[in-house]
């Protein structure tokens, strides 16, 4: 099997990644000449079903957040496919859109940012920040147009009375749920989510993550959850994929992926997820080294100077993506031979 | 699941303060009005602003009201019988100088105002692209402003303010504001790099901002997002550069009426008021000089005081 992740495309399908590569030059020296390329994703594959939330887990710096706004096209990217199911045209493939006919898509793909305090206009009121999909789109003016914002900030949780209001008078979570408000505006099918929690507080988490779950629910939506918390993870997502250093290395059902990996390098995150009981406690596995370098990516598999079930085929050959189970990929040479450890389910 | 709707939360004790939560502007306005030296300049801005404007009542005589009897009178002369008193005296042709002073605070203002608000907008228009697009667009219009600034401005103004005044369907076409137009053109010519550079690097840290990817992913435009993100946003720093701009407008303006080259007798300016004071026996040199002199130096210290006074208000690391 060679490209199995995209053998599942079908019309339960919404949004398909193959090979998605998006590299950023390097540029030193006194005459800004390109010394290197840094590969933020290198080769990405994966699909997100209608109606799922994908998860996209991986550590600082593995490429997740390129790869959201890659998918977006908020950056170009370098190579590979981006297709979507649009419910208008069917499948499109964003990677070759032009600006004109990425508006007519836009609309039913919108993102939700990390920074609440970066992502809203310090200079414009609530009104117009959730406004402007609307009056962009030309979908409503008027009263009509006051009447949307109004109904969007209940949506979210916030008070109509509020919107001509500047944000600046709003808290972290408040802020977000504006943040959300704009990005359903426009009834999209798809929300990338990019780590949209994690400049929060716990408690303000949970209210935000519990907001996104109901108006999945309720607008029937379909999440690319890009985030790095795992637990956060665990909690809202159906199916979760895994990167590291700009590739995917697991793909499987949120239940198989947590309790049992079928990649080392999964196996050393879940490891490190807290434990809320004391009696649970095991040991951490500790991965030797850095992180390695998206400039100058180790041979073969990726991960193998960190890994400690490496032999000598992973550090010459580049391990395929392949279905180890039902709907469980893993790019590992021995996934599925070794015995590896998960987190054990609670009840 | 609960039912979102029902969930509505409590607002953040700040924005229960006040019904309505004060824009930034507003914020601004109540620290420019605690900056004692700004409040100030303004009113004595607003004195000399509202004086020119009203110069049609208030002058005593007109502009161009010549009495060669009564040449270099001494300041509360007597005019003609039945004529007002010359409160400043007259000039070399026996000019209301007062009345003079009004009405050249009225094209001096006028051009100072008119050159600014062009240079404004064309170092906003070309900043903030040139920022947002960066690249080839960034690197043309840049390299463009660089040559601009490394022209020598001056003997270019004299050039071209005096070329410019040949052409026969210009003089046509404007008559007498011919020399008024020429002299916001030059000026605007050579005073928009400044402003370009400033907003170029506003727009430069502006468009990383995520509000600009937001907007791109609603499917706003280009043109949009500069105007409607990117320059609501570096319009603090505009503003202060416009305002002290504003007192540099009139400093050239005077420079080039007085070397001869700007705004053309009998029109009066402050500065070919002053090139007529040259002119001036010794013993009236002082009131002769001192009337233009002190009003550009007045309007141009109270500008100064006004815009430190913006950019004190206008910096948001201040809280009040």
């Amino acid at each position: 099997m060679i490209d199995p992740v995209i053998a599942q495309s079908g019309d339960d399908v919404l949004l398909e990644v193959k090979d998605l590569k998006k590299y950023f030059p390097v540029r030193g020296g006194f005459i800004k000449k390109g010394v290197g390329t840094v590969k933020a994703v290198d080769g990405l594959n994966l699909f997100v079903k209608k109606g799922e939330t994908l998860g996209l887990v991986g550590e600082s710096g593995c490429g997740k957040t390129t790869a959201g706004r890659t998918i977006m096209r908020l950056m170009e990217p370098t190579g590979g496919t981006i297709r979507f199911n649009d419910p208008k045209q069917g499948w499109v493939n964003l990677e070759k859109m032009n600006r004109q006919q990425m508006r007519a898509i836009r609309p039913n793909m919108q993102i939700i940012f990390q920074d609440p305090f970066s992502s809203l206009d310090p200079r414009m009121t609530v009104f117009r920040i959730v406004s402007e999909p609307l009056v962009i789109n030309k979908v409503a003016s008027g009263q009509e147009l006051n009447d949307r914002v109004a109904e969007l900030l209940r949506v979210v949780g916030l008070r109509p009375e509020y919107m001509s209001r500047y944000p600046h008078a709003f808290s972290g979570g408040q802020r977000q749920r504006i943040g959300i408000a704009r990005a359903l505006a426009l009834n999209p099918k798809l929300i990338v989510c990019d780590e949209p929690v994690s400049a929060l507080d716990v408690s303000i988490q949970a209210q935000v993550i519990n907001l996104l779950e109901d108006l999945q629910h309720d607008f029937k939506l379909t999440y690319l959850f890009v985030a790095h918390d795992l637990s956060v993870v665990e909690h809202i997502s159906n199916r979760v994929a895994v990167m590291y250093v700009g590739r995917l290395v697991e793909l499987a059902k949120t239940d198989d992926l947590y309790y049992t990996p079928q990649h080392p390098y999964t196996e050393a995150l879940m490891a490190a997820v807290p434990k809320p009981d004391p009696h649970m406690r095991d040991r951490p596995i500790k991965l030797p080294g850095e992180v390695a370098s998206a400039i100058k990516p180790p041979s073969g598999c990726y991960f193998h100077p960190r890994c400690r079930y490496a032999k000598d085929i992973c550090s010459t050959e580049d391990p395929p993506l392949k279905m180890v189970r039902p709907e469980h990929w893993s790019a590992c040479h021995f996934a599925g031979e070794l015995n590896l450890r998960g987190i054990v389910p609670t009840n | 699941m609960t039912s979102t709707t029902s969930t509505v939360l409590k607002p953040s004790p700040s924005a229960l303060s006040n019904d309505k939560s004060i824009s930034q502007w507003g914020m601004a306005w109540r620290r420019l009005r605690r900056h004692r030296l700004a409040m100030i300049g303004l009113v004595i801005l607003a004195v000399i602003v509202v004086s020119s404007l009203a110069a049609d009542w208030i002058a005593p005589y007109t502009f161009d009201d010549i009495d060669l009897g009564r040449t270099y009178a001494p300041v509360m002369s007597q005019g003609d019988v039945g004529k007002p008193l010359h409160y400043l005296g007259t000039d070399g042709l026996g000019r209301d100088v007062f009345t003079r002073l009004l009405y050249a605070g009225r094209v001096s203002l006028g051009v100072a105002l008119s050159v600014t608000i062009l240079v404004t907008i064309i170092g906003v228009v070309v900043g903030a692209f040139s920022g947002y697009f960066g690249g080839v667009v960034d690197t043309v219009l840049m390299r463009f402003t660089d040559v601009m600034l490394t022209l020598p401005d001056l003997p270019l103004l004299l050039i071209l303010s005096s070329s410019l005044r040949q052409f026969v369907a210009l003089q046509d076409a404007l008559g007498d504001a011919l020399g008024v137009v020429i002299m916001i053109i030059v000026l605007t010519l050579f005073g928009w790099m400044f402003d370009a550079r400033l907003v170029r690097g506003q727009s430069l840290s502006l468009r990383t901002r995520e509000f600009v990817d937001a907007s791109r992913s609603l499917g706003a435009s280009q043109a949009r997002i500069v105007f409607s993100h990117i320059v609501p946003n570096a319009l603090a720093p505009i503003i202060v550069s416009a305002t002290l701009g504003f007192g540099g407008v009139i400093l050239s303006e005077s420079a080039l009426s007085f070397l001869g080259f700007g705004i053309m007798p009998p029109t009066p300016t402050w500065g070919n008021m002053l090139n007529d004071a040259r002119s001036a026996p010794l013993q009236y040199l002082f009131v002769q000089a001192l009337s233009p002199g002190f009003c550009i130096f007045l309007t141009v210290l109270s500008i100064n005081f006004v815009g430190d006074g913006l950019r004190d208000a206008l910096d948001p690391r201040l809280k009040m």
